[in-house]
């Protein structure tokens, strides 16, 4: 399975001195005569981020309400902490709110594998195995 | 809206006409996904080889998480299939279901059982005795059966037979929708309308 990280905390940010330097290359041509460096002081810095769930490609879907895990399930509102990917001890994984509707029927196996469903680790969890195995 | 999406997606999917998966179903009424009617071309090499078989197929308001009834239309000899009223033994359609299956493999494993009957577990226990006891006389029934019953009908003879007896065309084609193609029970309601 191809590992992918979840990167919503980890916006990229260029390091200080490199910084400095890309400014002071962009300045130094408007301001050939004064000679003097030009500082630029950062007040506000808005990041963007792309996130997918840790749980095969991206374009897989979940196997019950056949939605990609990055989009909604049936009956939440927003992707994402809301709509939660969940692993059974079998390896399988589906949004948090269609298998747990499927265990609400009264069933108590994968709808894959026909093992009897347990939860195992969620993806946050996978995520943090993957980076201090 | 959300649980409406997985159907869409399907009725797209097994909507194509599959020459190759042999499997097929849509709607009954355009934009009511709960009704919908399937078809299976009857497996190379059985006894439903040539036949079209229908399905009625109604999705209920809980699927994924139910499985789609279903029942055969097309009167056919199986074991495990009702010859009076169609009804359906197999499994995957009861607490075998899963919510990973599709209307697509749920067609798809009719067709299976059309190939493999279990007459072990059957649903029409006269047709599974003679399966057991004389198969020679199972294997001729059925056949007998798939071309009385599953023969696909030829929709424009059967609306031009209709109007040679002095019925016009649009008001044959829709008394032949509403009998299933039965030209006789067509003719009968035309009739009774005069
Ligand atoms: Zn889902
Ligand atoms: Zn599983």
């Amino acid at each position: 399975m191809e590992s992918r990280k979840r990167q919503s905390d980890t916006a990229v940010i260029v390091p200080q001195q490199q910084r400095q330097q890309q400014q002071a290359m962009q300045f130094s041509n408007t301001t050939p005569s004064t000679r003097s460096r030009l500082r630029v002081r950062i007040k506000r810095f808005h990041g963007v981020a792309k996130w997918t769930w840790n749980a095969g490609s991206e374009d897989e879907v979940c196997g019950i309400c056949q939605s990609p895990f990055e989009g909604v399930a049936p009956g939440a509102k927003y992707p994402g902490d809301e709509c939660p990917v969940v692993f059974g001890k079998c390896g399988h994984a589906f949004h948090l709110q269609c298998v747990a509707t499927w265990l609400n029927s009264q069933r108590t196996t994968c709808p894959y594998c026909r093992q009897e469903w347990e939860f195992g680790q969620s993806s946050d969890q996978r995520r943090v195995s993957e980076q201090n195995p | 809206m959300a649980a409406s999406g997985r159907l869409n997606k399907e009725l797209a999917e097994v909507g194509k006409d599959d020459k190759t998966s042999g499997v097929k179903a849509v709607a009954v009424t355009p934009g009511n996904l709960r009704e919908l009617k399937g078809t299976i071309l009857g497996p190379e090499g059985t006894c439903y080889e040539g036949g079209v078989f229908e399905i009625d197929i109604t999705i209920p308001k809980q699927y994924p998480f139910e499985p789609p009834k279903m029942k055969f239309t097309t009167k056919i000899w199986h074991p495990n299939i009702s010859s009076q009223t169609g009804a359906i033994c197999l499994d995957i359609l009861k607490d075998q279901w899963s919510p990973a299956l599709t209307i697509k493999t749920a067609l798809l494993s009719l067709q299976a059982l059309m190939c493999s009957p279990e007459p072990g577990d059957p649903q029409d226990a006269e047709v599974a005795k003679m399966y057991l006891s004389d198969r020679k006389k199972f294997d001729s029934t059925a056949k007998f059966w798939t071309e009385s019953y599953a023969q696909p009908v030829n929709e424009d003879d059967a609306i031009t037979r209709v109007c040679e007896m002095g019925f016009d065309r649009d008001s044959a084609k829709a008394a032949l929708e509403k009998h299933g193609w039965d030209e006789s029970a067509a003719v009968n309601q035309l009739l009774g309308g005069l």
